[in-house]
């Protein structure tokens, strides 16, 4: 593994994206992602890029929309679009001996759609976004989004979209917005497979020559507004779900962005405490010895202006107050006592080893290189990880635990109204006296809030 | 008691893998499987020739329970250190029961710690061993009358898991059609996870029972997918999975007998209502029609309508995507596919809606004109037909990129039809398969006045 992310090269093509090729010798598909930089952090309303996205595939000057469907097919084409926080994507997986007939059809739906299909588009996200929230698990993750990000990009949710497509009402908007987003110079093509370099080079350069002006994205301004934000306070939000047979329970902090020194240390925490499977600390406690949950889990997600840390259980209704107790034990016990020498070295074992695991096909491969560029890390980086992972001690992961899990988290609960916290903070039993006042302090101070239960987004 | 059979070894060809993969079943009936598989990766996995179609109304859900417990320990490794092990190599460790079967795989780096050993050790030791300890069980409690123990332990993590699974509309809407479309003595009836009284409340004896009189040799078929040499790895895999060392294998042998006979559930079909309805708090409507399909075994119809279904609603380009998503204005559909899932008992085919209008009536009308012209005026046309044995193709490919697809492939193969077959011959069947042969598979199995129908509505309507 790690002499294929040594291959990996960065190739400014001369049409202006930036290629970065993995060769991958033996292997029958190609996988192509084509990153356009901005995501939902270039906006004008929540969700905008989206919509782009998926309108690329629904008519250019050339094929209508039914036609595209059936020339996918037909070209055996698998060919996907979706907006993330940072960038577009259309990712493909084809056969090699296709390349140069698949990019140029790639090229017409870039770069030549009409989104002519806009209203009949909104109406079909409006749908599929109001069928995604039926579920008490979205919607927790939804008001998660919203609470911790605040009005920022990043906290774009299905709810924040729904209530903004009303305003994607001008073709003329969207239109200009595509032609200024799909340009180029703005894209990085990430691409893993058996190809000869050159040949994949003139093709795509053959693919991405065109006439149009280069693009910028804003970046520097959307930079400084997320080092700017923070929590204000710990809160707990909460919408009632009358029927879940579940509670869904979601705690999470905001954390550094990707390139941040800290991010190695903070992969470790994160495997030891939720996200190395059967084994991790989470999984032990609420799962296996006390039975509260079958879904239990930590995660971590660094982004490229700021990242998140959260903690997600789904248990019955009744153990919300245990179930957030024990979160609040296993982050204490991270930020008070050293990690073990065996369970840290199982930890960057499981890490280093995970990885081979999850490069085994082309497509992981592509995605894994684009996104981490996207996120910007040095490319050469990714394959010194082991090394770096290796030399991470205990006292770097207690470090990172009270460094960024001391600080203000969003707690949010879906459950029957009579199993929400009354509270929005969170109090707890095996807390010493000191924080229990503070933390009633806080509840008196902001007594207005105390009943700010949301209103289920289902009902938007 | 059984005689020992002689060892078999069969060798075959599997499209995308140069050497030929081998089949090897044991002198005591135990069946491994290898396919040698250059690259970073490898995969372990034992599938085992019991779900929920081998259990009754007392024991609904012990095949499920049973394989959350095969991970709570044996004699020689107590409860978390199989999962501690693994998981320190970075292999990823899990199971799953279905009602056919249930099986547990191990994926893992093949170079990284280069423990493949330990790794078939402690898995055989797994499958073979578990002691399905009273303390990682947990007290019995009931939780139909509220009884809650101070600690729940695993019968905890499984009612857990039944709560899940209600909070999902989809499984809800399955779960509504499948009550349906079955007589009461079917054993597909029955939900694979079981209800939680029986999860509360089955005793240890219950399950040691059943794990002993289906986890025996003739039911388990092994499967190595990865970088490995054969003789030495049939000398690995016979040591680790010696059935001989188990306390009762004699026992079990005696006890053992073929999984429910296929012949005796054909045709116990659901007879009575083929509608039902549900209210939920959920805010848009969830349908899903179920057909009774073939026999799995029956591979040239199960593939037949494998591509039915992809025309139907598989793709941007299928028949209900682009019909009643697509192009209709306003639409009241928000998603339509269809699939067909593969049993032993036989087939069923699926096809599951998402809709905003409060007219089911309607919704439903239109869902069954595109079906009633599928299977009458406007059959699969040639170009569809060209255009779907050609994706199949390729998508058939895809699921040889992992060693795990690879793995899966032949082990539900295996289980389900007895045969890797239904995989090895997948190419040449899309080659000789006919449009007509399409045709008369849709028109035996999907015809809309087959069809058993389950909707959940919102409760606010």
């Amino acid at each position: 593994m790690t002499k294929l992310l040594n291959s990996i090269e960065t190739i400014p093509l001369l049409s202006g994206p930036t290629l970065l090729f993995v060769h991958q010798a033996g292997t029958p598909r190609l996988s192509i992602n084509i990153y356009t930089k901005g995501g939902n952090c270039i906006d004008y309303f929540p969700g905008e890029m989206d919509v782009i996205d998926r309108l690329l595939l629904k008519g250019t000057y050339a094929e209508t929309s039914e036609e595209i469907a059936v020339k996918l097919d037909d070209l055996c084409l698998d060919l996907d679009t979706d907006t993330a926080r940072d960038y577009s994507i259309m990712s493909a997986s084809m056969q090699a001996e296709d390349l140069e007939k698949n990019l140029a059809f790639i090229k017409d739906l870039l770069f030549y759609s009409t989104l002519e299909g806009l209203q009949k588009e909104k109406e079909k996200l409006k749908g599929e976004l109001q069928m995604s929230l039926d579920s008490p698990t979205a919607v927790a993750k939804d008001l998660l989004s919203r609470k911790l990000w605040n009005g920022l990009p990043y906290g774009t949710s299905a709810s924040t979209m729904l209530s903004s497509l009303g305003k994607l009402w001008r073709n003329d908007n969207v239109f200009l917005h595509y032609q200024q987003a799909y340009r180029p110079n703005r894209m990085v093509i990430s691409v893993a497979g058996d190809v000869d370099r050159e040949r994949l080079i003139t093709a795509l350069d053959a693919a991405f020559s065109l006439p149009r002006a280069k693009g910028t994205d804003g970046e520097m301004e959307m930079g400084r507004l997320f080092k700017e934000h923070r929590l204000k306070e710990s809160r707990i939000f909460t919408t009632p779900w009358e029927e879940a047979a579940q509670a869904q329970i979601l705690q999470s902090w905001l954390m550094p962005p990707a390139t941040s020194k800290d991010y190695v240390p903070l992969a470790v925490l994160d495997n030891i405490l939720g996200s190395a499977g059967l084994s991790s600390r989470l999984f032990l406690e609420l799962r296996d010895k006390q039975g509260l949950a079958y879904s239990v889990r930590s995660s971590l997600s660094l982004l490229k202006h700021r990242g998140t840390f959260t903690l997600y259980i789904g248990t019955e209704p009744s153990n919300v107050q245990k179930c957030l107790e024990g979160f609040a034990d296993e982050v204490k016990k991270l930020q008070d006592v050293l990690v073990g020498e065996e369970e840290l070295e199982n930890a960057k074992r499981n890490l280093i080893g995970k990885r081979s695991v999850f490069l085994e096909t082309v497509g992981q491969t592509s995605s894994y290189v684009g996104s981490a560029y996207l996120a910007g890390h040095d490319l050469k980086s990714l394959a010194s990880l082991d090394e770096k992972i290796n030399a991470v001690t205990a006292e770097q992961i207690q470090k990172v635990a009270q460094k960024y899990l001391s600080k203000e988290s969003v707690t949010v609960v879906v459950a029957p109204s009579e199993f929400l916290p009354k509270s929005p903070f969170f109090k707890h039993s095996k807390q010493d006296d000191t924080t229990t006042t503070e933390t009633e302090a806080k509840a008196k101070t902001s007594t207005k809030k105390d009943d700010k239960t949301e209103t289920a987004p289902v009902a938007v | 008691m059984m005689a020992p059979a002689a060892p078999t070894l069969e060798a075959f060809s599997l499209p995308y893998i140069p050497q030929k993969a081998v089949k090897h079943t044991f002198k005591n009936g135990h069946t491994l499987v290898f396919v040698q598989r250059s690259g970073a990766v490898f995969n372990i996995s034992s599938w085992v020739k019991t779900g929920s179609m081998n259990e009754d109304e007392q024991n609904n859900g012990v095949s499920h329970f049973l394989e959350h417990l095969m991970f709570k320990g044996t004699p020689r490794f107590e409860a978390g250190v199989f999962d501690k092990k693994m998981e320190s190599m970075g292999a990823l460790i899990n199971a799953a029961t279905w009602k056919d079967y249930t099986f547990y795989h191990v994926t893992g780096p093949n170079t990284q710690f280069n423990e493949f050993d330990t790794v078939v050790d402690m898995h055989a030791d797994m499958i073979l061993h578990s002691d399905l300890p009273d303390s990682e069980i947990g007290e019995a409690y009931d939780p139909d009358k509220g009884e809650t123990p101070e600690l729940k332990r695993e019968r905890g993590v499984v009612i857990e898991e039944i709560g899940l699974y209600e909070d999902r509309p989809w499984t809800r809407v399955y779960n509504l059609v499948n009550d349906i479309m079955y007589d009461e003595s079917h054993p597909y009836r029955r939900e694979v996870i079981g209800t939680r009284h029986i999860v509360g409340t089955i005793s240890r004896e219950a399950i040691l029972s059943y794990y002993r009189r289906w986890y025996t040799p003739e039911n388990i078929t092994t499967l190595v997918v990865g970088d490995f040499e054969w003789d030495a790895l049939k000398e690995k895999v016979e040591k680790a999975f010696n059935f001989a060392d188990r306390p009762d294998a004699k026992d079990a042998l005696k006890s053992y007998k073929e999984p429910a006979k296929v012949e005796s559930f054909v045709g116990k079909v659901g007879q009575g209502e083929r509608y039902i309805e549900q209210k939920s708090e959920f805010t848009t409507r969830f349908v899903t029609l179920g057909f009774h399909g073939p026999l799995a075994s029956d591979l040239k119809a199960t593939l037949a309508l494998d591509i039915a279904s992809t025309v139907l609603g598989e793709s941007r380009a299928s028949r209900f995507n682009q019909k009643l998503v697509e192009t209709q204005t306003p639409s009241a559909f928000n998603t339509i596919s269809t699939a067909q899932y593969a049993l032993k008992l036989g087939n069923v085919f699926y096809i599951m809606a998402n809709y905003n209008t409060a007219n089911d009536e309607a919704a439903l009308a239109e869902i069954t004109a595109i079906l009633d012209a599928f299977t009458g005026e406007e059959p699969i046309t040639e170009e569809e037909f060209a255009r779907t044995v050609k994706k199949m193709k390729v998508d058939f490919a895809r699921g040889f990129e992992t060693c795990s697809g690879i793995a899966d492939a032949l082990g539900d193969a295996l289980t389900v039809t007895g045969s890797v077959e239904a995989v090895t011959g997948t190419l040449e069947r899309l080659e000789s398969l006919t449009r007509q042969d399409v045709i008369d598979a849709v028109n035996t199995y999907l015809k809309p006045s087959l069809a058993y129908t389950a909707v959940l509505v919102p409760q606010h309507d």
